[in-house]
């Protein structure tokens, strides 16, 4: 049970096309009896969750990720100013750096994240996978980094077709050929920036773990899932929970690699041609998907606001297999001046009385 | 047909909806098939499983034991069962 007089900052409160982990977060918490305050930290008056009924009690826009550390925390120091915040959880991935930058001076202020340290983000960074997989022995597909599109001729040369074309942080494209990687490079490299990445594309059945570490090789939390519907560009619009001990310990090989701290979903492939397990990539944040965690039997998000503020939680093994999710999307109504309020004010108090 | 693991892990509702819970994948039988496999989970042996089939419902030894062979093709194909 999480005590009601802690004020708890989430983000990510988009939940249209591209949803965030904020709303489901939040809605976890309140799952749990936690009628304390809740914040919603966002970059945009027009991220739905805002406006979602009974959750967040205060939203405040806060400066985009690529602005840095210094310009978040100078923000959320006028935060403080309002209101005290206990515990703080970023769930996107590229916040993480930015947040990691300034954790230090945000104990300081009383705030407390449960998160990796730069060495551990960056150890399972989508361009460091090759070195990574080699260094603890765990099967990743051949990758090639692209910092300039006249290393694309190699790649024809040096993989087969098709691969995966991806950015560093967000996007990830099939291409056929040399023409589809170009295209795909330049509609990455517009919005995320450099490197991209290309990883060989392998027949197989992708699956999905979240997990929660605790910075010393342990997993205190795992849920393993198969996506049952997927969306156009590969979200997981339905997922079944199941159980399968290969997984299970080749999930532990990697957690305990990375000696991981904090939530993170692992993307795994299991391939068709030798039936082993091939780690495709390491997202250091929690998934859209987390309402799944507690219809399993294990919330995490009420797991991970207990670990950021201290207590100690002994690792969780039991979950419900065959609990599904189907996401479902809403239209929510208000009147345009609560979003002008929004954005005129940076800010927005007594949501959840509205 | 003993010693099936992959077949032993299924969860087999009534409605005849089958759940594979190492690979997240579901599919559909008949009620014969929800016989069938009810009786491979406890280890019966094919003739005692022709023998079910035969006393529960009105078909021919010959038909039986064709569809329970391109039944078992099936769940080779699907990877349920090994031998």
């Amino acid at each position: 049970m999480i005590k009601n007089d802690l004020v708890i900052a989430v983000t990510g409160l988009n939940a249209g096309e591209n949803p965030q982990p904020g709303v489901p977060f939040i809605r976890l918490l309140r799952r749990t009896g936690f009628s304390g305050k809740i914040i919603g930290l966002v970059y945009d008056a027009y991220e739905s969750g805002i406006y979602a009924p009974d959750l967040a009690d205060e939203v405040y826009l806060m400066p985009y990720p690529s602005a840095g550390g210094e310009s978040i925390l100078a923000r959320l120091k006028t935060v403080l100013q309002k209101t005290k915040i206990d515990v703080l959880v970023p769930t996107l991935d590229s916040e993480l750096l930015p947040y990691i930058s300034i954790e230090e001076r945000l104990r300081e202020l009383g705030i407390r994240m449960y998160l990796p340290t730069r060495e551990m983000f960056m150890m399972r960074d989508k361009s460091r996978l090759s070195e990574f997989g080699k260094k603890y022995k765990i099967p990743v597909p051949d990758e090639m980094i692209l910092s300039s599109t006249k290393q694309i001729e190699d790649v024809a040369e040096k993989m087969d077709m098709p691969v995966m074309v991806k950015g560093r942080f967000y996007e990830a494209y099939q291409a056929e050929n040399e023409e589809d990687i170009e295209k795909y490079f330049e509609k990455i490299n517009n919005k995320w920036g450099l490197p991209i990445i290309i990883q060989q594309f392998m027949k197989g059945e992708e699956y999905n773990v979240v997990a929660i570490g605790d910075g010393k090789g342990n997993i205190t939390c795992q849920i393993p899932i198969k996506k049952v519907v997927v969306t156009e560009k590969g979200k997981g619009f339905a997922a079944v929970v199941i159980n399968d001990l290969k997984l299970t310990h080749f999930t532990q090989k990697i957690i305990r690699a990375l000696k991981w701290r904090g939530p993170l979903e692992l993307e795994i492939l299991k391939s068709a041609e030798d039936q082993k397990y091939y780690l495709l990539e390491i997202n250091p944040r929690l998934p859209a998907w987390i309402a799944l965690t507690a219809g399993a039997g294990q919330n995490f998000p009420e797991i991970l606001t207990r670990l950021a503020i201290g207590e100690k939680i002994k690792p969780i093994t039991k979950y419900k297999v065959g609990t599904l999710f189907i996401r479902h999307n809403e239209d929510i109504i208000l009147d345009i001046g609560t979003v002008g309020k929004l954005t005129a004010t940076g800010t927005l108090h007594n949501l959840r009385r509205n | 047909m003993s010693n099936n693991v992959s077949i032993r892990k299924l969860a087999v509702s009534e409605t005849g909806f089958i759940f594979d819970p190492q690979t997240g994948h579901s599919y559909i039988v008949n009620e014969v098939g929800i016989d069938i496999l009810n009786l491979m989970k406890k280890d019966k042996s094919e003739d005692e499983i022709v023998e079910f089939i035969l006393d529960n419902y009105e078909i021919s030894f010959d038909q039986v034991k064709r569809d329970y062979d391109s039944f078992l093709i099936k769940l080779k194909q699907y990877e349920l069962y090994k031998k």
